[in-house]
């Protein structure tokens, strides 16, 4: 069964792709949006200029974003749970995502972000590097998950409440405010294929990482000593892996926002379908993820005229599941 | 009966006498008295009334002399010549008196203006509030109706001799539902009413003329009411016309009732100005125009920010801007799409609708600045926003943070510019 349903999940991506730019306001149907993006590659003759700009400026960036986005929370949390090899590590419980947002939060502070979109994206992978960094430094193998899940936990509330500290002390700069509180709800609103040009490299770069990782994580399941034994060098996949998460997570910071619980909810639903060996798990928790977040934002549109943050959504449907988690697992060793 | 009907006759006598008497008064402080000389100004008070000087061009009936603003004027000068305060104070004797004149029952009269002219009963001014400066129109103290009369709660600043004053001439806000100025009602009240508290105000310069005034649920009577309920708008206005007559040291407006009309009259003849010039009759000139829109969208609109932050919020029903484009004559679209509030609208709702205007903040103070044309291209270039009709027809307006946001006369301001614009497309 494992294997008959990941061919078949290579269809969800386009019909969710499919779905999203046929939601939303405007009267504009899967029809109409197809015919759209066919005019911009020279298959039909263009349509009306309002409909061209909803969905070839609007919609599919967005979309396209969220695609990329999923995908990369997603596998930046496959990542970290073949690194700490805990089911339930994710960026966002182990304070990754936090650090991600307080470097950018420091940037916004000191308008770094107007020497460049590049600033934000890459001041968020450092963040969340650095958390990541830190946790390694602090975790040792024999270590239950309690302290490493109470270790990210610490490290993530530091983070906010540097982060709120930053924003009190800013509180007369009522534009920080505004900026910090819509990203730290997450959201897709207002991207375009700029956005999703600075998003492309440093994703890219993650998953390709990722990939290239996948033997020595599936190693790496067997146990520290089993993996150094059979040739795995810890130290620089650790560090590998820490700037493959850093870029994954900070990307995917900078450009939407804080997303919860993608990290957590994907791996696991991929992990039933395809096993635990990484060279399926990678690409199916990526497809999963961008299939995810696509249709996260397209319900987040569909549903009232008032945008709906799309981390909001994920956060109402991952924390219940983490907690279904840890009541079936406990806090056991995997 | 001090004085003569003929001015010149009146300015010499009150010269004579001024010269006769000037050495029982304190020096001349001004419009306030300095707390430390209360009680000498409210002896010279009952000096200038005994000799018939207070109020020369109040009624008789009121205690006054029964002479003419002119005769007050002349008052003002030769006591000014003489370096003697004219009165008491002048939230009393101007603002107080000013407003009972042209708008105190008979009751009230005969309770205050006595008193008020004999220097027995010392008044603060209640206007205005630490968020609101002095534009009265945002006015936050609120008056709850109870019974007979009101609960008023709130606080109020930059208010002189408030710890000296037996009572004060307040403002409060009425009808919390009433569009920024007409809301507000005139109220007296009595200072040792339960519930106000008065701290002193330090100063720069080490004294402290004014005081805070807390106001706790304080019970204020329905005999305390000046002019029309929700109507204190006029009266204040009327008022502090009085003030500044007064400050310019010359004429007293005793028609100040009118002068408050006036002010009033000028708003709503700006209003009604509005009214007729709405683009119904664009709509009619231009065929293919079918209504009128008008969306905003409250970001800021610097390039970079632009880009990476470009969630917007739409004022949809119930803000101000709601108010700027009904008297500017626009739909304000998402208030007829059912939304009340400063809401998040996705940038394609935004370009669905369509709207024919797209109403901006210019982060300048004026329409002509540089940075509000610089506004309008910015935002008309965004992605997917360059295909609508506003984006193509010139419709994006940057408009003035400032009267965009405001509750006051920059309402009307900011109408007038939405307007003029609009009619020029």
């Amino acid at each position: 069964m494992r294997l008959r349903l990941a061919p078949l999940s290579l269809l969800l991506l386009p019909a969710a792709l499919l779905l999203a730019l046929g939601t939303g306001p405007g009267d504009i149907g899967v029809g109409e949006a197809l015919q759209t993006i066919a005019s911009h590659l020279g298959l039909a003759a263009p349509g009306p200029g309002l409909r061209d700009a909803i969905v070839w400026d609007l919609r599919l960036p967005r979309a396209l974003l969220a695609a990329l986005i999923g995908a990369a929370l997603a596998c930046a949390g496959v990542l970290t749970q073949g690194l700490f090899r805990n089911p339930l590590a994710d960026p966002g419980i182990l304070g990754v995502s936090a650090g991600a947002m307080l470097a950018a939060v420091i940037g916004f502070m000191f308008g770094a972000e107007h020497h460049g979109l590049w600033v934000t994206p890459l001041l968020a992978a450092a963040g969340a590097s650095l958390v990541l960094l830190i946790l390694l430094g602090l975790h040792r193998a024999q270590q239950s998950l309690a302290t490493l899940l109470l270790s990210g936990f610490a490290l993530g509330t530091l983070c906010a409440a540097i982060a709120t500290l930053c924003l009190a002390l800013g509180a007369q700069r009522w534009d920080l405010g505004i900026r910090v509180m819509q990203w730290s709800l997450g959201s897709f609103e207002g991207r375009t294929w700029i956005h999703l040009g600075w998003a492309l490299p440093p994703c890219i770069i993650g998953l390709a990482l990722a990939t290239w990782l996948r033997r020595d994580l599936d190693t790496l399941h067997l146990g520290h000593d089993i993996a150094a034994s059979l040739g795995v060098d810890l130290t620089r996949l650790r560090r590998r892996a820490v700037l493959a998460v850093g870029l994954l997570v900070g990307a995917a910071t900078a450009l939407s926002g804080v997303i919860g619980f993608v990290g957590l909810l994907v791996p696991h639903l991929a992990r039933m379908i395809s096993g635990p060996g990484h060279r399926r798990l990678l690409p199916l928790a990526a497809l999963l993820g961008a299939v995810l977040l696509v249709l996260v934002d397209s319900l987040a549109r569909a549903v009232t005229t008032v945008v709906l943050p799309p981390g909001v959504l994920t956060s109402l449907l991952g924390a219940p599941l983490f907690l279904w988690l840890l009541r079936r697992r406990g806090l056991g060793d995997p | 009966m001090a004085g003569d009907q003929d001015l010149d006759a009146f300015r010499v006598d009150a010269a004579a006498w001024l010269a006769e008497h000037r050495k029982g008064a304190p020096p001349d402080y001004g419009a306030i008295v300095p707390p430390e000389l209360v009680d000498p100004a409210k002896a010279w008070q009952r000096a200038l009334f005994d000799a018939g000087w207070a109020g020369p061009h109040w009624p008789v009936a009121d205690g006054g002399g029964g002479l003419t603003p002119d005769h007050q004027a002349v008052w003002l000068e030769e006591a000014a010549t003489a370096g003697v305060p004219p009165f008491l104070n002048m939230v009393g004797l101007v603002l107080a008196g000013g407003a009972l004149l042209a708008f105190g029952t008979d009751e009230q009269r005969a309770d205050h203006l006595g008193p008020t002219l004999r220097g027995e009963r010392v008044w603060c001014q209640l206007f205005s509030e630490p968020g609101s400066g002095s534009d009265l129109a945002s006015l936050a103290t609120r008056a709850v109706p109870d019974g007979d009369g009101w609960v008023v709660s709130g606080q109020k600043t930059w208010c002189s001799n408030g710890r000296v004053a037996d009572w004060g001439i307040l403002l409060a806000r009425t009808d919390a539902d009433a569009a920024a100025h007409r809301g507000i009602s005139f109220l007296l009240l009595d200072m040792a009413s339960p519930g106000v508290e008065v701290r002193p105000i330090r100063q720069m310069t080490g004294g402290s003329s004014f005081d805070e005034v807390f106001l706790d649920e304080v019970h204020v009577p329905a005999s305390c009411l000046v002019g029309p309920e929700h109507g204190g708008w006029g009266v204040a206005m009327a008022t502090l016309t009085n003030e500044r007559g007064h400050i310019g040291a010359l004429a007293i407006a005793v028609d100040a009732a009118a002068a408050g009309e006036q002010a009033i009259a000028e708003l709503d003849a700006r209003l009604a100005a509005l009214a007729t010039r709405r683009p119904a009759t664009l709509r009619s000139a231009v065929a293919a125009v079918t209504a009128v829109t008008a969306v905003t969208a409250v970001t800021a609109v610097t390039a970079v920010t632009a880009v990476s932050w470009g969630d917007g919020y739409a004022a949809t029903g119930g803000t101000t801007f709601a108010d700027i484009a009904a008297a500017a004559g626009l739909i304000n679209l998402p208030e007829q799409a059912g939304l009340s509030g400063h809401v998040p609208v996705a940038m394609e709702q935004l370009v669905a609708w369509d709207p024919q205007v797209i109403v901006i903040s210019c982060p300048a103070a004026l329409p002509d600045d540089p940075a509000c044309a610089a506004a309008e291209t910015n935002f008309a270039a965004r992605p997917g926003l360059s295909a609508t009709r506003a984006a193509r027809d010139h419709g994006v307006i940057a408009i003035p943070a400032r009267d965009l946001g405001s509750t006051g006369e920059g309402m009307i301001v900011a109408a007038e510019l939405l307007q003029a614009r609009v009619l020029a497309l």
